[in-house]
């Protein structure tokens, strides 16, 4: 990878090697409305009760037993900072669980991938894309390669890193079970160098030693390594389309938490947990908290200052506000009870680095230095500022991940980053308008066509009836005629 | 001098060849030109223009018969758009025509309805599903948002709700300009 920033975490710091577990909580919010943003809708009504493991909309699990609440308006994790419709689930205490057989040996792709949507497994390195869809997409390739990706290259999180080396001889055994159920022709399982415990456990891990189906691919510890986009192409030499996924290509790049997801999920256990890293923001203090999807984010915040007296003082300092996710890739929210979902990763307390104001670009090229997307950021934020998509096609805006490592390095203190994200929205804006656009000229086509063919055959109608109308007074007439010519005869004969 | 001689007449016979390209093409460059203002248009079919859609508006533009500030749904963007296609100015919207909305769909009130299929004929693009006597509903999906279904609802049951959700609608905002 061209590119990239090695960043590393302080010399002197610390990490929690175990990994706490969040007790219940009396009250979980789980948001009716998806990654990407589309409102969920739900058989359920206010005042049913719920099992743990049951699916409430599509991709919303309820993390334990209890009674669900009417929907309110209610803080949502995301860089809008707007309320969305939620779901109160009210623990009874008793987490009971939804009775899951784990699947036979034997059971349909089908089955499978109706499990995985049912158990609300979705991508948990960020992106939260539906998992039961990226391997449909992958299956229907009968080339396939796997990737498991456990590269978490961004400083700050730890997560990964933690499960790898807490549970190595589940990690291994999930990804044989991934790797029996897809078949690949090669399996990488990509991983930074920085990671040596990780490594360790998990090439000592007997099961492997016995049977190693996975490749190895260490990588040197650059942020963004780990990007999904950018690491297909580092290891298969696959160049993607603008709008295409790996998994159209059929590359299954999936995150290493997800392969662990998808293998409980076979089993019976639905996603209703994920690991997060919490640290203050100058990462000397870290630790690792395995909490349930729909825990807000101020109790999983006051539960880790329990379990670190580091972590307790930075929250003592900063106590309104936490960025949510790593130092590069993160925003700011107010710490308040909004919930943690299946992308939150990281959490980091203090004060959030300060931007300075901008100046003028200078041309440097710093940006286009670091950009591991190999694209020119100075000339994508010309003409991001003046939001022309034809040139922000031409310098592949497309193919932006959204690092960061341009902000980083810019003298100028711009904001790049954040212009791209303006950016990629504006272009999806004018995308979805001009779809939007295409249906209805469609339709109203086919309507006037509708139109105009039942005018014309309205038109033949009505000419037939008046030629029959014509007809038969004709006819009448002839009648009349014939019967005056017997009546003006019969005198005379 | 000969091959000066010889390249100017190859010249002038090109000249004259695309000449009579041009003139041939002349009926369908005409079609051509109606395509990409209606390109340009929302296709809302929404008539605030004053023409029966957005195809014989594209058409009127296309005459020199309507200016391209017609276009309340369309907005700035349509009127930057036009204005860039065509080569003329691009003067701000006029009022006369209405003004621009965010993203509206039409929204029945079923318990009101009553079924009387009035609003069906107008919609431009079927949005409307219903029998008579028999509840109707707006496919909200294929809605434009056009409000020609407003005026003939004998029992005024039709509003206009924003066409999506306001987390669905966001998007990143531009940084603040500060250099």
């Amino acid at each position: 990878m061209k590119g990239g920033l090695a960043l590393s975490r302080p010399a002197n710091s610390t990490i929690d090697d175990q990994i706490h577990t969040l007790p219940l909580q009396a009250t979980y919010y789980l948001p009716a409305v998806s990654y990407s943003r589309a409102v969920l809708h739900s058989q359920y009504e206010p005042g049913q009760s719920v099992l743990r493991g049951e699916s409430i909309a599509q991709g919303v699990i309820a993390p334990t037993s209890g009674t669900l609440r009417a929907q309110v308006n209610h803080a949502w994790p995301h860089p809008s900072h707007l309320e969305v419709p939620t779901w109160e689930l009210e623990a009874d205490g008793l987490d009971t669980a939804l009775p899951l057989a784990p699947l036979a040996q034997n059971v349909t792709t089908q089955d499978k991938l109706s499990r995985l949507t049912m158990a609300g497994v979705q991508g948990l390195g960020g992106a939260g894309f539906s998992t039961a869809k990226k391997i449909e997409r992958v299956l229907q390739h009968t080339e396939r390669t796997l990737i498991i990706n456990a590269v978490e290259c961004e400083p700050g999180v730890e997560c990964d890193r933690m499960l790898m080396q807490s549970h190595a001889s589940s990690v291994i055994e999930a990804c044989h079970a991934l790797v029996e159920w897809i078949q690949p022709t090669q399996t990488l399982f990509a991983i930074e160098d920085d990671k040596q415990s990780a490594i360790d456990a998990l090439t000592s891990d007997k099961t492997h030693q016995q049977n190693p189906v996975l490749t190895w691919v260490t990588l040197p510890a650059v942020y963004p390594s780990g990007a999904e986009s950018l690491l297909v192409q580092r290891l298969t030499g696959l160049h993607l389309a603008p709008n295409q996924r790996a998994a159209d290509a059929g590359v299954l790049c999936v995150n290493v938490g997800t392969v662990m997801a998808i293998y409980n999920a076979l089993n019976g256990n639905a996603a209703i947990d994920r690991l997060i890293s919490v640290s203050t923001q100058d990462l000397m203090h870290t630790t690792t908290l395995s909490v349930r999807f729909g825990t807000p984010l101020n109790a999983v915040l006051k539960f880790a200052a329990s379990q670190h007296t580091g972590l307790a003082e930075a929250l003592r300092l900063n106590p309104t506000a936490v960025q949510v996710g790593g130092p590069l890739s993160g925003f700011s929210r107010p710490i308040d009870n909004a919930p943690i979902l299946a992308g939150c990763n990281a959490l980091l307390i203090g004060p959030s680095h300060q931007s300075q104001p901008p100046s003028a670009c200078i041309r440097c090229a710093e940006c286009a230095t670091v950009c591991p997307a190999n694209l020119l950021p100075q000339e994508l934020y010309t003409a991001a500022r003046s939001d022309d998509h034809d040139v922000l096609k031409h310098y592949r805006l497309d193919a932006c991940v959204l690092c960061g490592c341009c902000d980083v390095v810019c003298p100028a203190h711009i904001p790049l980053t954040q212009w791209f994200r303006f950016a990629k929205g504006s272009v999806a804006e004018q995308a979805q308008n001009e779809a939007d656009a295409a249906l209805a000229r469609t339709r109203s086509e086919q309507h006037a066509a509708r139109v105009e063919q039942r005018a014309l055959e309205k038109a033949v109608a009505d000419e037939q009836r008046r030629s029959a109308a014509a007809a038969a007074k004709h006819a009448k007439a002839d009648i009349q005629a014939a019967l005056a010519r017997v009546k003006r005869k019969k005198p005379s004969a | 001098m000969t091959w000066l001689a010889l390249t100017s007449l190859l010249l002038l016979c090109l000249a004259i060849g695309y000449g009579f390209a041009r003139l041939g093409n002349s009926q369908s460059s005409e079609e051509t030109l109606i395509e990409r203002i209606n390109d340009c248009l929302p296709q809302t079919q929404c008539a605030q223009c004053h023409f029966p859609g957005c195809r014989p508006y594209a058409e009127a533009i296309a005459d020199g018969r309507a200016g391209i500030n017609q276009c309340p749904p369309g907005g700035d963007a349509t009127i930057h758009a036009l204005s860039e296609l065509l080569g003329v100015e691009a003067l701000p919207l006029d009022k006369q025509f209405g003004v621009s909305k965010p993203p509206l769909v039409a929204l029945i009130d079923e318990a009101v309805c009553i079924g009387c299929t009035l609003c069906i004929p107008p919609c431009p693009v079927d949005a409307i599903v219903g029998s008579g006597k028999l509840m109707h509903t707006v496919i909200a999906e294929d809605c434009t948002g056009c409000e020609l279904c407003i005026a003939p609802c004998p029992v005024d049951c039709i509003s206009l709700v924003p066409a999506t959700a306001e987390i669905t609608q966001w998007r990143p905002a531009a940084p603040e300009q500060r250099s």
